[in-house]
């Protein structure tokens, strides 16, 4: 089993890319999964203080695999990244803790994670 | 959707408020078009209202118009073959509000640019023409907005890695989209435009970003009418991005 402090779900390249770079940067570990599924089987077999989940992906969308991992892992920390404001709600009933607003133009969202961070 | 023409309506419509007919971003503006439904919604959506203007007009190939008034209410002014944002309820009072007319025209005209636009004075309006041909066709400007993309991150390295893997990857989603309106299977269609207009975003590619953007509220408001058509525009982008992008990542490099 492999650790890592932060697992990032997104379809898109360059959101993925972008983040992972500037999360590398800052000293944080980062996985990625490219789908909602591919982050599901990550999280079962890796180990992660956060995830971070876009809301469009191909098979499962954010919120749909937030409740599928808060089923399993209550107390795992989620954050959402979406490009549409009209999801909030819903993203906020999914259980995520925090919503970030793409395009996320500066590195600021990486303090508010790292106060879900153990390590 | 031509780019230019999109900047260009936008612009009359920041002519309204910088000319005080519509005297807050919360004041609403109203899109009428013959024979379909009004939009209306407030100045931060642009793009719907823009959506609303060419999705009905394009397909039918009428010559979209804006008509601009100081003195009267444009919406008092409904005519078959005009297209007549304004104000509506409490904002009325604003359109009452003269402006110079030299002033009106001269900034029409700076906003417009003269090569795809006629105005015409009518008195107490100024009308402005957007031939049709003009708004179908693509804008000049590079698909790469490279001195903005230069100054977005940290480091060179970053921005090539980005417009690097968009490259790679948009062709994947234009066809994934492609495939997807035709199985009629739109959650899978408008995610695919998302990603598109996400990855361009990151690229500093506006031209690839807007026309996503349209394709991605089409779906949404459900206007399949004009996707064949918008379609065309987004993959003429990305094939100029295909065969332009050695030449951003020199200018990147220099």
């Amino acid at each position: 089993m492999a650790s890592f402090q932060v697992l990032y779900a997104e379809d898109e390249f360059t959101n993925r890319k972008l983040i992972e770079i500037q999360l590398s940067k800052s000293g944080i570990s980062c996985d990625v999964a490219s789908d909602g599924l591919q982050a599901y089987q990550k999280l079962e077999e890796n180990s992660y203080e956060v995830v971070i989940l876009d809301q469009y992906m191909p098979g499962l969308n954010g919120d749909q695999l937030a409740r599928k991992i808060l089923a399993k892992y209550p107390d795992l920390p989620l954050i959402a990244i979406t490009s549409d404001d009209g999801e909030i709600d819903k993203l906020r009933s999914a259980g995520f803790r925090e919503i970030f607003i793409k395009p996320l133009r500066t590195t600021a969202y990486i303090d508010i994670l790292r106060q879900y961070l153990k390590t | 959707m031509s780019f230019e023409a999109e900047k260009v309506i936008q612009s009359v419509l920041e002519f309204y408020y910088s000319s005080g007919i519509i005297s807050s971003k919360s004041d609403t503006i109203s899109v009428k078009v013959e024979g379909s439904n009004s939009f209306i919604g407030n100045r931060q959506h642009y793009e719907q209202i823009l959506f609303f203007v060419f999705g009905h007009l394009l397909p039918e190939f009428i010559t979209p118009v804006i008509r601009v008034s100081s003195q009267i209410n444009p919406l008092a002014l409904l005519k078959t073959s005009f297209l007549l944002p304004g104000t509506s309820g409490a904002a009325r009072d604003q359109l009452m509000t003269t402006i110079e007319e030299d002033r009106r025209l001269k900034k029409l005209l700076k906003l417009a640019g003269a090569e795809t636009t006629i105005v015409e004075d009518e008195g107490q309006a100024v009308v402005v023409l957007f031939p049709v041909e003009s708004v179908l066709q693509l804008g000049s400007e590079p698909v790469v907005n490279v001195s903005e993309l230069k100054t977005r991150y940290d480091s060179k390295e970053i921005a090539l890695t980005l417009l690097e893997g968009f490259v790679m990857n948009s062709r994947r989603h234009l066809t994934l989209l492609i495939n997807a309106i035709s199985k009629d299977d739109w959650q899978e269609a408008h995610r695919h435009a998302h990603a598109l207009k996400g990855g361009a975003l990151n690229v500093c590619a506006e031209a690839i970003v807007q026309r996503a953007k349209s394709i991605e509220i089409a779906i949404k408001d459900q206007h399949y009418d004009i996707l064949k058509q918008a379609i065309q525009a987004l993959e003429t982008a990305c094939s100029d991005l295909e065969s332009t992008w050695s030449d951003y990542r020199e200018e990147l490099n220099g």
